[in-house]
């Protein structure tokens, strides 16, 4: 169980290293279509990371150690969140990992310090993203927190592991609530990472941006650990969607064959949900900020619904 | 070099305020002066933003009243003098002897 366990951590983080960028790109590349235009290669991200890291770090007069820590700090508790989320292969938890209220607040620590780096340079547009960040974060927080308990109603456990386990045994939906839950997973995956109609990520302009603003000090290899942390956490809650929602060709044994089917059909399923949120980003205007609390009470009903449905029938 | 461009606490948790703008009853009101008749040529003006403390008006401040209240009887009672005090032990003494006598 342990090694299995070894084997499964290295794994797990080598493929969302490698596949986050991928799904960033692609996102781009459906939005660039619904535009009428090419836009850029599938694999322009991988570039522009190896380009960052090899650029020269620049730091504020005004800046504290939290700006010189902030990166590590998120790389680090997004990478320790991305064990808890199984991508191809799945086996029992090992010491606690997985629980998903533990996930949550590990995404919430790295949200955190990078608020804190947005202040920290002293910077108006940087308090500005801070702000708003953090308010966004105080209003979607219920919601996140009624979903997971959804989701612990509906799978009977706490432990990540134990929901993608029983998913993957029966290999389709297991109840249709989980059809509602997908809703509300999807509106958190959007506010989570910063998508339209929250937030624009391609967005040039200081005064609307919320991430971006956050993360408009950071220059060179810290830029791309900022980056490719947000990378990383779009996969993992995509992966949750995806691996307890449609979960078939999910890998429980350790055998090449069903490791590398299972990696195939991740890709091909997570290309088809980053078109699906591409659209989505590409059929709507950003909201006003203000109007931001109504779209999340959508999320907070179905979640709510479903508690209802699996504690009364 | 001092960074004056640092947001303040107050324009951080200005989202906030007007999120909740129903239980802090926010009020935002503001005004501008102008030089000249068609109203181009801004002179100056002012922003406010009024809010009531929620918690400490309708939460705190009720349970702060109620222990002051008691405790101002509480000082009336402990007044210095030795013969409330006596009077006190006698009252306590003859209300025990009723209590024991009938219910032991």
């Amino acid at each position: 169980m342990i090694p299995d366990f070894a084997l499964y951590c290295m794994l797990n983080t080598l493929a969302v290293i490698i596949i986050s960028p991928l799904f960033v790109s692609l996102i781009k590349k459906v939005k660039a279509w619904t535009q009428g235009r090419q836009g850029p290669s599938v694999f322009q991200t991988y570039y522009t990371l190896a380009k960052l890291l090899s650029k020269e770090v620049i730091y504020s007069r005004n800046a504290s150690w939290i700006m010189r820590v902030t990166p590590y700090v998120n790389i680090a508790a997004i990478l320790t969140a991305s064990l808890f989320v199984p991508l191809i292969y799945v086996t029992d938890s090992v010491g606690g990992i997985g629980n998903i209220i533990l996930f949550l607040y590990l995404l919430v620590l790295a949200r955190f310090f990078m608020a804190l780096a947005g202040l920290d340079a002293g910077c108006s547009f940087g308090g500005m993203g801070s702000s708003r960040e953090m308010s966004i974060s105080a209003i979607i927080e219920p919601t996140t927190i009624i979903v997971f308990a959804a989701l612990a109603f509906v799978f009977k456990s706490l432990n990540i592991f134990d929901m993608v386990l029983v998913s993957s045994a029966t290999g389709t939906p297991v109840t249709p609530t989980l059809i509602l839950i997908g809703i509300s997973l999807f509106i958190i995956l959007i506010v989570e990472t910063s998508r339209l109609p929250v937030d624009n990520p391609e967005t040039h302009l200081e005064l609307t941006m919320i991430h971006e603003g956050m993360i408009l000090e950071q220059s060179g290899r810290n830029l791309a650990l900022m980056e490719l942390s947000a990378a990383i956490k779009q996969t993992l809650l995509m992966a949750l969607i995806i691996n307890l929602i449609i979960p078939f060709g999910l890998a429980t044994s350790l055998s090449l064959v069903a490791l590398g089917i299972a990696l195939c059909v991740f890709v091909i399923k997570g290309t088809v949900l980053a078109g699906v949120i591409g659209l989505f980003e590409s059929s709507m205007a950003k909201t006003r900020f203000f109007r931001l609390p109504s779209l999340f009470i959508m999320g907070f009903f179905f979640s709510t619904l479903v508690i209802i449905i699996e504690v009364f029938a | 070099m001092p960074s004056i461009t640092e947001y303040t606490g107050h324009g951080f948790s200005e989202p906030i305020v007007t999120f909740f703008s129903a239980i802090y009853r926010t009020k935002k009101t503001s005004s501008l002066t102008y030089y000249d008749q068609n109203n181009c040529l801004i002179k100056e003006g002012t922003a406010d933003i009024r809010l009531i403390k929620f918690f400490e008006e309708y939460l705190y401040l009720p349970i702060a009243q109620v222990s002051t209240r008691a405790a101002a009887i509480v000082v009336r009672m402990q007044n210095g003098c030795l013969d409330s005090y006596i009077l006190y032990v006698f009252v306590t003494v003859v209300a025990l002897i009723l209590f024991l006598g009938a219910y032991a």
